[in-house]
């Protein structure tokens, strides 16, 4: 493979920026339902960045970036309604309390060799749904019932309805997200990460202390995720224990993996993948939702094993070889 | 770190790296007894002996991926043995891989990047949000990786990807690589395995130049004795864990306990 030449990275920003500009007309061509289901199609997409940082670029398994959204999504809703916060720095704080979770919670696990990542998120996935529960922090979380957000996110001198707003402003943390992910590896420390991934020995002998990077790996996707979960929250206006199970991670996962794993575009195929395919599947057979829903994914894995992104990556190169 | 007040390091300026007294041991196992001696800067240094010697023992100690047991490496007047193996670097210790270890998922351009890690300083902050610290950064250091992919005639493969490299070509991209950060030590394990007559001969003259046009120290742990004997100013043989040999590479051909241990090894 070659690394793209300049005609056709022109070709590639010419179609980011109609995509950019047919995104922000959205909002004017459709409304209601449609439009709450493209913003959670941006929300999961930067759940699914954040969670391909370190499984895509990082090499590191994560199975419980489900926790990390319920986590920022919590703090944003506890935030708002316990301590009447302003969205903003409901969101940021959030956004904040998940790269410091990550710090904390990776520090232990990323310094043993292995799997231990794997299993100590997949523990952290399992148990999520019942901390929120528990009784000691009820007064804030609402216990089972979970939390609701009724005041409204939208400033007063804007002509905005809530839908629009909440749309406009995750489209704006997502860009921001998809512009530094990228700048980043095209940078000294996001292709430390990928070396990391690639050979250890090597990238220690280049002089990258492998521990740090992978924590930074690590507490940057805690970081994106969380975000993303604060912004679920701000869209639904609700949240509640039982939305963030292990299913939700392992949903996550099949995005990074769909979408192509270590790609910059992946995680939005993959969003669009897990936001749209199980209402597709239901429309097939409704007895049989689940069944026709895996035979989508294993149709994806036997002929896209690299993901969408991937395969029209390899698609592309071998045209480009014919010419 | 550096303490210059040490009298060894006064009484010999000139070592810029000195092993002294490096013992290693497996479990019961001794993998490397006593092992002492000193690389000249811009010498070139082979390290020879039979299978199973101790030679990649000896050279994974050099590279701190082994804690030796007992004994001293100072390099350029730094206790190395103190810092962990990320730290090499920095110093001034470059390396290449047996079994080559480049990155195969990138271009040759990034993984000489990669090799620029120290001598680069943009963090996640900057790069993220496109400072033009972060931009001039970058710049630098492509244009240091280009120019060292030049000097060694590689400069229009900069955007393949190491992947599709044939092995000659990917050794010498492990060589840019350990020489982008401006090394004052370059570390090759066995970098003859896997190449033909002709390879070597190549390689004999890529190594002299490099010593010649970057100014590095060579240290080399070779089977090939040949190359060895033709290449290095200073040949250490070492047999069973021990040195049995330090010299210019005819005082060592010469060493009868070279020679034995070549011929009376019985595991050869």
């Amino acid at each position: 493979m070659q690394t793209p030449n300049s005609s056709s990275r022109r070709i590639g920003a010419l179609l980011i920026v109609a995509a950019i500009a047919l995104l922000v007309a959205l909002p004017m061509l459709v409304k209601g339902f449609f439009l709450f289901q493209i913003t959670m199609v941006l929300c999961m997409a930067l759940a699914v960045m954040g969670l391909n940082i370190v499984v895509g670029y990082g090499g590191q398994l994560s199975l419980g970036h489900g926790a990390v959204f319920a986590i920022g999504a919590y703090v944003a809703a506890v935030g708002m309604d316990s301590f009447a916060l302003h969205w903003l720095p409901a969101v940021v704080i959030a956004g904040l309390v998940c790269l410091a979770f990550g710090v904390l919670f990776g520090w232990p696990s990323l310094r043993l060799k292995g799997h231990h990542l794997a299993l100590a998120t997949f523990a952290l996935a399992l148990a999520m749904p019942q901390i929120l529960k528990h009784r000691s922090i009820e007064t804030w979380t609402g216990g089972v019932q979970g939390v609701m957000v009724f005041n409204s996110p939208v400033p007063d001198w804007l002509p905005l309805s809530r839908e629009v707003f909440v749309f406009y402003l995750v489209l704006a943390v997502v860009l921001i997200a998809f512009f530094g992910t990228a700048a980043l590896f095209r940078s000294r420390m996001g292709r430390a990460i990928i070396a990391v991934k690639e050979n250890q020995i090597a990238a220690a002998s280049m002089g990258v202390n492998v521990t740090r990077t992978k924590l930074a790996t690590f507490a940057l996707s805690c970081l994106l995720t969380g975000l993303a979960g604060a912004l679920y929250t701000l869209i639904t206006e609700y949240v509640s224990p039982d939305s963030f199970d292990l299913m939700k991670s392992i949903l996550l996962l099949v995005a990074v993996m769909v979408g192509g794993a270590g790609t910059i575009l992946g995680p939005l195929v993959g969003a669009v993948f897990i936001q749209f395919v199980p209402n597709l599947a239901e429309q097939v057979s409704q007895s049989a939702t689940s069944a026709i829903y895996a035979g989508f994914l294993l149709i994806m894995v036997f002929f896209m094993p690299t993901g969408v992104v991937g395969f029209v990556r390899g698609l592309l190169i071998r045209l480009r070889a014919r010419r | 770190m550096t303490d210059t007040s040490r009298p060894e390091a006064l009484l010999k300026p000139e070592a810029l790296l000195s092993v002294e007294g490096i013992s290693l041991k497996f479990g019961g196992i001794t993998a490397l007894d006593d092992i002492s001696f000193r690389v000249a800067p811009r010498q070139i240094c082979g390290i020879i002996g039979p299978n199973g010697a101790g030679k990649t023992s000896l050279f994974n100690v050099l590279s701190r991926i082994y804690s030796p047991s007992a004994g001293r490496i100072r390099f350029d007047g730094t206790d190395i043995l103190s810092l962990p193996q990320h730290r090499m670097a920095a110093l001034g210790i470059g390396r290449t891989f047996q079994n080559i270890a480049l990155f195969p998922g990138m271009s040759v351009l990034e993984n000489v990047l990669v090799g620029n890690h120290v001598r680069m300083r943009s963090g996640f902050v900057t790069a993220m949000l496109g400072l033009p610290r972060a931009r001039r950064d970058e710049a630098a250091g492509r244009k240091a990786a280009l120019e060292t992919l030049e000097r060694l005639g590689m400069a229009h493969q900069a955007d393949t990807l190491v992947s599709q490299l044939n092995f000659g070509a990917q050794k010498r991209v492990e060589f840019a690589r350990a020489l982008v950060m401006q090394p004052k030590l370059l570390l090759l394990d066995e970098p003859a395995a896997g190449l033909n007559h002709e390879g070597v001969e190549d390689l004999r003259a890529f190594i002299l130049k490099m010593r010649d046009a970057f100014g590095v120290s060579v240290l080399l742990v070779e089977h090939h004795l040949d190359l060895i004997m033709r290449v290095a100013e200073q040949v250490v043989a070492i047999n069973f864990g021990r040195k049995i040999a330090d010299g210019t590479p005819a005082q060592v051909q010469g060493s009868e306990a070279v020679v034995q241990a070549y011929l009376g090894a019985p595991d050869v």
